[in-house]
């Protein structure tokens, strides 16, 4: 669909003006003064917006606004006390005290929770890990922009550039997007507030003519993706809203307009788009960057690893369990590179030096453990990047860029292991080298099916764990994908 | 021609002196053993005042921290204070059926507080030269360190491990020693560890 194509209806002067007018008064409204002061939250059943109000300098949030529209809540003041009950579990928090109660949980407040009227305020910065706790899913906080993404997965894409007699960017987005887009002289203004789109990036050079450049930038509970371009633009959907496609208007003067796309796409989160069709155009930078699996069998050579049994070490199960998986992601044409295929020692260091020099897409270290039952799946214990990274990555905290990839990963791996009927769990956890990976990265401790520890050994449950993982990577590559 | 009866007498001698010398050297090796055990922190600090602190502690079986409100004696001074808090942590993992049982002669050497906001934990060879192998077990070590800190010492926002005063790549394998521990992550981590 075509956003210009009633450019005729331009040359009305009076409409023009009254059009004008509109648009300033969108762009006021959405300055930083006015969107500033809201909570942008975006949850799998709801999405919602919170007023942020300012105590001595700090910023804070009503509990009842935040939970209530999550599930059930009531709450009441008693005394110097806030009592509320969340989804069935018993909360309090106490007027001028940091402490905080949410069920079993004992929490320090950042600053302390104000009362006011029937509600009570608490720091805006308790608000990710509380929601967290009660909710038992991952949240992501986005300073920048105030969004407050709670157990679903952001929206990413991937920006190529189609050369050619008449070039055009095609931004390929892993779920439906719906954007206000505006345009002006020399750009194309992509304004996302329905879905929680995010970029690791913040600008692009397309080394183009036409469309030089685009840039990133999160404010105010949106995503903008500002497009130059040195003539006027249009942007076409296709792929029922995964797909948007920017060329040169054709000969027409730079309309300067605000433009609402249609469909309106419902604001439930979609489920994860399918792997975009092969466009037939050159990406960023002119070429395909290859989706490469690194596997990592751990340990090896003189660090034996846990001992599973008197005869029994980690590090030969992990090579087993490497070569079956090596076997198995060959055998769906993926990629693949295996750290080690023999008894050598590697450090840490060494693994992850290996990993990101070979620029993989995945990174894939495996464990073995006697203690418990079934799959453990780990992402990196890392706090989420509050910049977008620059051309170097700090190297403790390599990681910190690719989490959201790590747990797209990570959740993939969990459903299609417990499709095996194997028992398995998911959590961040310090495990090395994960923080050093510039690349979607989890580790997949396999523990015996049963408490028998020869259960680790049995071809069977060695073969249905790697199948389990190479399915999840076939489900979460368009993401991973889109991500990069 | 030796006499017979002198014969027998030299073979009781050597047959003492192969006893006495199994006997010696199981005494020496039982020396060792108790010598070993020994070295754990048992006196409590000789100065400070008893405080109530909360201990994060690790339950393996169930995979989860559990909080225990205890007392214990506390120097004023802030680094010595969070080392003997971590020492009462470590002591409760010592007891006789702990749920998270770190080895016998496991220590705190030091802790260093910089900047007031970045604790550096000098763990002693033992702890980690002796610790259990994997993933789990490790993560659990590490994430009840921090949470204890963090718990009674708020101002603490980044916790490091040394061991021996050096740096280590990993505890047992496994837990990554060579970044900073950021103390935000790990509350997220631990509220989702609670039984």
């Amino acid at each position: 669909m075509r956003w210009n194509r009633n450019l005729a209806a331009w040359r009305s002067p009076l409409r023009r003006v009254g059009l004008l007018l509109a648009v300033l008064a969108t762009v006021a409204g959405r300055g930083p003064a006015a969107e500033e002061r809201h909570l942008h939250i975006f949850a799998a059943n709801a999405r919602y917006q919170v007023a942020i109000t300012e105590r001595e300098g700090k910023e804070y949030i009503s509990l009842t606004d935040l939970l209530q529209p999550l599930g059930q809540f009531s709450g009441r003041v008693d005394g110097h006390k806030f009592k509320y009950r969340f989804r069935g579990v018993e909360g309090e928090v106490q007027d001028g005290k940091t402490q905080a109660r949410a069920g079993k949980l004992k929490a320090e407040l950042p600053a302390p929770a104000v009362l006011e009227g029937e509600s009570a305020l608490i720091p805006l910065a308790a608000a990710p890990s509380l929601l967290a706790h009660f909710l038992g899913t991952h949240v992501n906080y986005h300073p920048a922009s105030r969004r407050l993404m709670v157990g679903v997965a952001d929206v990413s894409f991937t920006a190529e550039l189609r050369k050619g007699e008449s070039p055009a960017l095609v931004l390929s987005f892993s779920a439906p997007v719906n954007p206000t887009i505006s345009t002006g002289a020399g750009a194309l203004r992509m304004v996302f507030t329905r879905e929680p789109v995010v970029s690791w990036a913040e600008k692009f050079n397309f080394n183009d003519r036409l469309i030089p450049s685009a840039v990133y930038s999160e404010s105010a509970g949106a995503a903008v993706l500002t497009v130059h371009g040195t003539a006027p633009l249009l942007a076409t959907f296709s792929n029922s809203g995964r797909t948007i496609t920017i060329a040169a208007a054709p000969g027409a003067a730079p309309p300067t307009v605000a433009v609402a796309p249609t469909p309106v796409l419902p604001l439930e989160v979609p489920a994860p788009a399918p792997a975009p069709a092969p466009q037939p155009s050159l990406p960023v930078g002119g070429y395909r960057p290859r989706f490469l699996v690194v596997i990592d069998p751990s340990h090896g050579g003189l660090d034996r690893g846990a001992s599973l049994s008197p005869q029994l070490a980690e590090k030969d199960v992990t090579l087993a369990l490497g070569r079956r998986l090596r076997t198995e992601l060959q055998n769906r044409g993926f990629n693949t590179v295996l750290l080690r295929d023999g008894d050598v020692t590697l450090s840490p260091e060494q693994r992850a030096e290996a990993a990101n020099g070979v620029r993989a897409a995945v990174y894939i270290s495996l464990h073995a453990d006697v203690l418990g039952t079934g799959v453990r799946v780990y992402t990196c214990l890392l706090p989420p990047a509050t910049s977008h990274p620059g051309a170097f990555l700090p190297w403790e905290s390599a990681q910190a860029g690719y989490l959201g990839s790590s747990r797209t990963l990570a959740n993939s791996i969990l459903e299609e292991i417990a499709k095996k009927q194997i028992s398995v769990a998911m959590q961040p956890a310090p495990v090395a080298p994960l923080n050093n990976i510039a690349a979607a990265a989890v580790a997949v401790e396999v523990a015996p099916a049963r408490p028998d520890v020869n259960s680790l050994t049995q071809a069977a449950y060695q073969q249905a764990v790697v199948t389990a993982i190479a399915s999840a990577l076939a489900q979460a590559r368009p993401q991973l994908e889109g991500a990069r | 021609m030796i006499p017979r009866h002198l014969l027998i007498a030299l073979a009781l001698l050597l047959a003492a002196v192969f006893g006495l010398g199994f006997y010696v050297l199981h005494l020496k090796s039982r020396a060792e053993e108790s010598r070993a055990a020994d070295s754990r922190p048992v006196a409590p600090p000789v100065s400070g005042n008893k405080a109530h602190v909360t201990l994060f502690l690790a339950d393996d079986a169930a995979g989860v921290l559990r909080r225990r409100d205890a007392e214990v004696t506390l120097p004023t001074e802030p680094s010595l204070r969070a080392r003997e808090l971590l020492r009462a942590l470590v002591a409760e993992y010592q007891q006789k059926n702990s749920a998270h049982p770190l080895p016998a002669g496991a220590d705190v050497s030091d802790v260093y507080l910089v900047n007031g906001n970045l604790a550096v934990v000098d763990l002693n060879a033992d702890f980690a030269d002796r610790h259990r192998s994997g993933i789990l077990v490790e993560s659990l070590t590490v994430t009840s360190l921090v949470q204890t800190l963090a718990a009674n010492l708020p101002a603490i926002t980044q916790v490091k491990f040394l061991v021996d005063g050096k740096e280590r790549a990993t505890l047992a394998g496994h837990a990554d020693l060579s970044s900073r521990y950021d103390v935000g992550a790990v509350r997220q981590l631990v509220t989702g560890l609670q039984p």
